[in-house]
């Protein structure tokens, strides 16, 4: 969702989703050195202490089914100014807010948060694009005001780049742990800011391949009707 | 004879600093759609608002209409305008699968002096026509259940045993 900057300075690098995924594959690879600094990198991202029992490297060995969940709908970018010049993001309001996990019908734990897409965005400082957009309407407002050259000023669009990743999630969650291998249900429970179960939101796969070697990775994203035959749409 | 000058370059002055007026309503509504039906109904829906599609991007979420409303330009008496139109723009969003955010803006384009509330016209406009194609979404309404077992976050069990 960054793609017009680099997040300031002081929060470059604090995105734990991608410390997690490469001490993962590290780990894979038997890299257990760069696996341990990857773990490290991630808890230092202040995900929060929930998210920091997940970035252990005993666990990164030993859990063989990740599930990854991506909830709500993240921002998007919407025109500012007199002439649409600046672009800001904008938080997309959803209902979803946690997960439980439960696998075979037994309750297993909570997703934790390990990426929020909306702190990433609004903490990027201002972009070399904001600034020229900026002079470019200044440029236009002086052009439009000369007499003779005015009408070149009206013609020129200065409107700012409203262009943003529109499907992208606001969070990604993630739940791991060791299970016997085999064919596995797993049942995901969505709750809303109140901690109040989203009934419609309710998720169940059946026959999760857990594979004695190696992990099995589910990824999937909360919505309403999502596992529902009857639904209107996927 | 300077002093009608003067009267007439203030006036010109005045008129070019407005040149360029944007819609003070900016409505922003969740429909029970999928995201890329937004943009396939977009084209035949919008032609019976008086408007046509100048830029479609679904990759981008972004989707700019153009209009030509003849009957509301007079008004305003901007002859460039009548030639630019106006723009309205929908920044669509997607909420889940079957639900999908738009955010819709207008601005006039080569605008001489006020629009006399064209431009939120064109965004009430749009909202109330896409009202009339699409259901939509209230949050408060979502279907509650049971309470979360345990009200804080449980950590997540590692050596889940499940047989």
């Amino acid at each position: 969702m960054a793609h017009q900057t680099r997040p300031n300075a002081g929060t470059q690098g604090r995105f734990a989703a991608i410390h997690y995924w490469l001490g993962k594959s590290y780990v894979r690879l038997g890299d257990m050195g760069n696996a341990r600094v990857a773990m490290r990198k991630a808890q230092s991202c202040e995900a929060g202490p929930e998210s920091n029992a997940l970035f252990n490297l005993q666990r990164l060995q030993e859990d063989n089914l990740i599930i990854v969940i991506q909830i709500g709908a993240g921002a998007g970018l919407i025109p500012q100014g007199g002439d649409w010049q600046q672009t800001a993001y904008k938080p997309t309001p959803y209902a979803e807010r946690a997960a439980e996990v439960f696998i075979d019908g037994q309750h297993v734990g909570s997703a934790v948060m390990i990426a929020d897409l909306w702190e990433q965005v609004s903490t990027q400082g201002q972009t070399e694009e904001q600034r020229i957009q900026a002079s470019k309407a200044a440029a236009k407002s002086i052009v439009q005001s000369l007499p003779y050259i005015s009408l070149l000023g009206v013609a020129w669009d200065v409107t700012g780049d409203m262009r943003s990743w529109a499907l992208l999630p606001d969070r990604i969650l993630v739940w791991s742990g060791k299970v016997p291998s085999g064919d596995h249900t797993v049942i995901l429970r969505f709750y809303d800011d109140k901690d109040f179960e989203l009934t419609r939101y309710r998720q169940t796969w059946y026959f999760v391949p857990v594979p004695a070697e190696g992990d099995c990775v589910v990824v999937t994203r909360a919505a309403r009707d999502k596992c529902n035959i009857c639904r209107k749409e996927q | 004879m300077r002093f009608i000058l003067c009267i007439l370059f203030g006036a010109l002055f005045a008129a070019q600093v407005g040149c360029t007026s944007h819609s003070w309503t900016k409505i922003e509504r969740t429909y029970e759609v999928g995201y890329h039906d937004v943009f396939q109904r977009m084209p035949e829906e919008c032609k019976k608002w008086m408007m046509s599609v100048k830029k479609s991007q679904p990759e981008a979420g972004l989707i700019v209409l153009e209009s030509h409303r003849v009957h509301d330009q007079i008004l305003t008496g901007s002859v460039i305008n009548m030639i630019a139109g106006d723009e309205v723009i929908l920044k669509v969003q997607q909420v889940t699968p079957t639900t999908t955010k738009i955010f819709i803006d207008s601005k006039a384009k080569g605008q001489i002096g006020p629009d006399f509330g064209r431009t939120d016209r064109n965004v009430t406009t749009v909202a109330d026509a896409l009202d009339k194609v699409w259901a939509q979404v209230d949050a408060t309404t979502e279907e509650r259940g049971e309470k979360r077992p345990g009200s804080s976050a449980s950590q997540p069990n590692a050596q889940a045993k499940t047989q």
